[in-house]
């Protein structure tokens, strides 16, 4: 509570870092991380099997990718960190100095990674020319560097829901090498490679060589690559939820949105089991040309897969930012009896109401609201589930305040309430005054 | 509300000597800027050597502009992902500071994402056409719009760099529309401006020494192209010592003090001898007779030993100027920065 609060009206500032991620994860994963080693490995089949057209096909590749890696991929990157800065600027502060060295050297492979991009995508030789072998080796090494960026990464990423060790050593090598640190990695390594796959299907669809041997040749590569990833990012998350808690596990279908566990896993599984057919069918009989609707169906299942773990990942921390140590609006487990006797107005730096009092009570309830509820809720958002409004409409006085005063009973995923009985009232006065009646 | 009360901190230590965090500030801030000067630079030059090539009838402005567009794909890259490592530093040393700078010009903040985006998208355009659209107008007003695009970004990085040195403003701070009017954001802004121009300038220099490496044939385009970016570093940098002698008098009474007959004057000295003298090695090298031809090394040397002083030393300058308006703030707030620039509080007691 020592920072300013921004309010997002209509998404909330945690769905908006949520989506940011998820199209950074999409490109970033997909693309870079993915896509750098997909890349390479066809431009070494088109040595190996001296395809020419595979070889063009992979070098087309390799320019989407750039293009999007250098232009959505990076400023989504820039804004995932831009928008926690805003929205959680005690949690990322604390997170960039207990990780700082590994974000810097995550700085270092960073730039490595892009060199490597531009010599390797400006630097492309045909099939014939000398050089081509040394080539194909730098693919390799920009790939290895794009795989450094997502070791980095997910030490941080899985330190927030796992801590193990750490909250009590303080180690950062306790905290990236936390419980879910490794098979988070293998999930995304796959889920990389996998998104990749898919991508490559859409741009061989698009500009793809046709009608001709070599043709006949990519197909079968890239879906036969697709399943493989596919099989062991499957794997590899079996893995990963034996690991996370189970609390944490029960929240993944809230948090994606679904109404039943049971349509959560029948729709899931359909999805998978459409992508994994489908991609065993092109490997063993691959068409003249890849219809569209195939195409459609692997790319949006991936996507949604895609969109529906980065939802269960933020999701699954609840109420917390930082397990057992931040709770998703910023404030600090331990100083949670301290703003209780205090005031979380009084505690709060840039709280413009200091004090409840009779005149101030709406304007009061509203500060309280800004300052323990905006990051997730809205007033009119688009989101009904996260709209104050609507969640509370029809609701008594006396069941508003009720359910505020025990909040993480009634939600295990929202943090309780912080502050006096004084504030909280006023919140609910607050809340309750949304439907534009007198009390 | 005083400023120094909404001066917030993040409960942890600091990941690591200060004597060590602060010089790699400097450092990276000034690798960054480098680049970001260079994007924004090799990106405008670009369409204006179109331009020119197209008014004058020469076809080697031509080649300059692809040369400097597609240099402005990498620069443009590398200036993105050196930002990590200062961005990184300013957070963990300046916490207290630079959230809530960024927190009140929140919105400005998160436009700044797609703006970028649809910047990179424009540039990448106008690099892809340069062979088939080049000096046509609409590949013209495409570079021009990716120019003005991306020259507005920097609007919002010095204004955010501005207000996280003034805490007395916060409170009645809403929107960056505000903050951008305060003072010396204008003076910041020109500064970085012409600085591009002399910065652009000697990028093109570097690439007209990358040709002169190449031998007879590329002779006439190498003469060319490095007198052309000696022209733009000569004036960009006489025009930025106005532009840094303005920034330096429009500074509040203790920080111009500070430079002027204060401890750092040597700084403000040095670095306007060391601008002097860059200038004085751009003329001789812009008025060497035609015919003679240009050594690589010669031309890269220089380059790298004033351009390499003089940005090492404006960094320093930059960063000074941040720890003097700061002084009053630290104290009691992050301890270590706290310790460091006003000694230890706890000591002194004793």
């Amino acid at each position: 509570v020592d920072f300013p609060v921004h309010v997002s009206e209509y998404l909330g500032m945690n769905t908006l870092i949520a989506l940011i991620a998820i199209i950074h994860v999409m490109i970033s994963h997909g693309a870079a991380v993915g896509g750098g080693t997909l890349v390479a490995y066809l431009e070494y089949k088109a040595i190996k099997t001296q395809n020419d057209e595979l070889d063009r096909f992979a070098q087309r590749m390799l320019r989407v990718f750039v293009i999007v890696t250098t232009t959505v991929g990076a400023l989504t990157g820039v804004g995932i960190w831009i928008s926690t800065t805003i929205a959680q600027p005690a949690s990322i502060g604390f997170l960039l100095r207990v990780f700082f060295w590994a974000w810097f050297v995550e700085w270092l492979v960073f730039i490595t990674e892009i060199v490597l991009l531009f010599i390797y995508y400006f630097s492309w030789k045909r099939l014939s020319e000398p050089g081509k072998a040394n080539h194909a080796r730098l693919g390799r090494y920009y790939a290895a560097a794009s795989f450094g960026t997502l070791v980095l990464i997910v030490g941080v990423l899985s330190a927030m829901l796992t801590p193990g060790d750490w909250l009590t050593t303080g180690s950062f090598f306790d905290a990236t090498f936390n419980p879910t640190m490794l098979p988070s990695l293998f999930f995304r390594l796959f889920l990389a490679t996998s998104l990749a796959g898919i991508y490559s299907l859409i741009l061989f669809r698009l500009f793809g060589p046709k009608q001709s041997d070599g043709s006949q040749r990519i197909i079968p590569l890239l879906s036969r690559w697709l399943l493989v990833s596919a099989v062991l990012m499957i794997v590899a998350l079996v893995w990963y939820l034996a690991k996370v808690p189970a609390a944490a596990t029960a929240l993944l279908i809230w948090g994606v949105g679904f109404k039943s566990a049971a349509m959560f896993w029948g729709i899931n599984l359909a999805m998978m089991l459409a992508v994994l057919l489908l991609a065993a069918y092109l490997w063993r009989k691959p068409p003249q040309q890849l219809s569209w609707l195939a195409v459609a169906v692997i790319f949006v299942s991936g996507m949604f897969f895609t969109f529906e773990m980065e939802m269960a990942r933020e999701s699954a921390r609840k109420p917390f930012v930082i397990h057992n140590y931040m709770y998703a609006n910023g404030i600090r487990l331990q100083d949670s009896t301290a703003i209780n006797q205090k005031g979380i107005l009084a505690s709060a730096r840039w709280s413009r109401v200091k004090d409840v009092t009779a005149d101030n009570r709406l304007a009061a309830g509203r500060e309280v609201y800004v300052m323990e509820c905006s990051v997730c809720h809205t007033v009119d958002g688009v989101n009904a589930r996260r709209d104050m409004k609507k969640i509370t409409a029809g609701w008594s006085w006396a069941a508003i305040d009720g359910y505020v005063a025990n909040l993480n009973s009634f939600r295990s995923f929202m943090p309780p309430f912080f502050g006096t009985e004084k504030e909280r009232q006023a919140l609910t006065d607050w809340i309750y005054s949304l439907r534009g009646e007198k009390q | 509300m005083t400023g120094a009360a909404l001066v917030g901190s993040i409960p942890w230590e600091i990941p690591g000597p200060i004597w060590l965090l602060k010089p790699l500030l400097v450092f990276a801030f000034i690798l960054h800027l480098l680049f970001v000067n260079w994007m924004l630079g090799s990106m405008g030059l670009s369409v204006l050597a179109e331009y020119l090539g197209r008014r004058k009838g020469d076809e080697r402005y031509f080649r300059l502009a692809t040369d400097l567009s597609k240099w402005s794909i990498v620069n443009k890259s590398l200036a993105i992902v050196l930002g990590v490592a200062p961005l990184l530093l300013v957070s963990v040393l300046y916490s207290g500071f630079i959230y809530p700078a960024t927190q009140l010009t929140a919105n400005t903040w998160l436009i700044l994402v797609p703006w970028l985006i649809g910047a990179l998208w424009v540039c990448y355009f106008y690099y892809m056409r340069c062979d088939s659209w080049m000096a046509r107008d609409r590949h013209l007003a495409i570079g021009l719009a990716g120019t003005v695009l991306l020259a507005c970004v920097p609007l919002l990085f010095a204004t955010n760099m501005v207000l996280m040195l003034l805490p007395e403003l916060w409170w009645n701070t809403s929107s960056f529309f505000q903050a951008l009017f305060y003072p010396t954001v204008w003076p910041r802004l020109v500064h970085f401006y012409v600085a591009t121009a002399a910065m652009a300038g000697v990028f093109v220099m570097a690439i007209g020494a990358v040709y002169a490496g190449r031998g007879e044939q590329e002779a006439g385009y190498t003469d060319f192209v490095v007198r052309w970016g000696a022209g733009w570093a000569f004036w960009g940098t006489g025009l930025q010592i106005l532009a840094g002698l303005w920034l330096l008098f429009s500074q509040p009474e203790k920080v111009f003090a500070a430079f002027w007959g204060g401890p750092y004057t040597w700084l403000v000295v040095t670095v306007f001898c060391l601008a002097l003298g860059f200038m004085l090695w751009l003329q001789r090298l812009r008025t060497r007779g035609a015919g003679r031809v240009w050594q690589r090394r010669e031309l890269l040397r220089g380059l790298i030993v004033f351009v390499t002083v003089i940005l090492l030393l404006m960094a320093t300058t930059r960063h000074l100027v941040r720890e003097i308006h700061l002084e009053g703030y630290t104290r009691g707030h992050d301890r270590n920065i706290a310790v460091l620039i006003c000694g230890d509080p706890d000591k002194e007691a004793v």
